[in-house]
């Protein structure tokens, strides 16, 4: 057996050991790198989930101030009632388009808050992989006296 | 200013815990690092947050640059299998009184890591006054 591909198979062998303690702790930035350098909601989406149909839904409530007087600060708070694997947030105003992507435990409450930079005016997405397996989506747009993101 | 988690709080009600913390961290996106160094590398932000109480995970996020230059970040869990401490009230205090030792909660750990490879780590008591 040729001795480099001996290496890369045994290194494939360890990954595999490592991997069940790791999936308490899902870390998307090495699971999914392409959706961090997406550039728009769609392309980060189907980095994130692949090309599925996306359900819109009144069950996911989004919290954001309409007007807001500096982008460097925009307070977000959602929370969704659907039994939920992951729970993405997304934007449109910055450069790259993700801003968080959680990972549903038994002890999460599904509620959350952050707060974020804007660039510009824009509209925040809140997707839902539920565990029957459909995608949930929610959206809210906000507007930005002075953008937060270059300064 | 050094980077650090500088404030977690928490209350809880009804066996739902509501948590709130604070990080300092400059949080530079790659826009931001490249005006301020010239180098898109010197960027610099959390990204992944996570809360643990003993072994459990309450708390998976992976982050990127576009939360607020030092974030806040607010979460709920359910905790009423967690074992929840007793928080002394003020009179309690005045008089010097101590818990006991079967009154002391479990902790609430968060640990941030950024994008440079450093981790901040936290812990806080589940605590509440009534049971």
């Amino acid at each position: 057996m040729n001795r480099r591909n001996f290496l890369s198979f045994a290194g494939g062998l360890v990954a595999i050991s490592i991997m069940p303690i790791d999936l308490s702790a899902k870390d998307y930035r090495k699971l999914k790198p392409d959706v961090w350098t997406a550039h728009t909601i769609d392309e980060a989406t189907k980095a994130l989930y692949g090309v599925r149909e996306i359900i819109e839904t009144d069950k996911i409530k989004i919290k954001v101030p309409k007007i807001n007087s500096s982008g460097a600060k925009v307070p977000v708070t959602f929370e969704t009632s659907i039994d939920a694997k992951t729970v993405a947030l997304f934007q449109d105003a910055n450069p790259e388009s993700a801003v968080a992507v959680f990972n549903v435990g038994p002890y999460d409450v599904k509620k959350y808050g952050a707060k974020i930079k804007m660039a510009k005016d824009g509209i925040l997405m809140v997707l839902v992989e539920g565990t029957d397996g459909n995608i949930y989506m929610a959206k809210a747009a906000t507007k930005v006296a002075a953008g937060g993101c270059e300064g | 200013m050094a980077n650090k988690i500088s404030a977690i709080k928490v209350k809880i009600k009804n066996g739902v815990a509501t948590v709130r913390m604070a990080i300092s961290h400059p949080m530079l996106t790659y826009a931001q690092a490249e005006a301020k160094t010239g180098s898109r590398e010197d960027s610099n932000f959390i990204t992944h947050i996570t809360g643990k109480v003993g072994d459990e995970t309450v708390l998976d996020v992976s982050t990127s640059q576009f939360l607020s230059k030092n974030p806040i970040f607010l979460f709920l869990f359910k905790c009423d299998t967690f074992k929840i401490g007793r928080k002394l009230s003020g009179r309690e205090l005045d008089n010097g009184a101590k818990r006991k030792d079967s009154e002391i909660g479990d902790f609430l750990t968060i640990i941030a890591t950024d994008r440079k490879g450093n981790t901040y780590k936290k812990s806080v008591e589940l605590a509440s006054r009534k049971k």
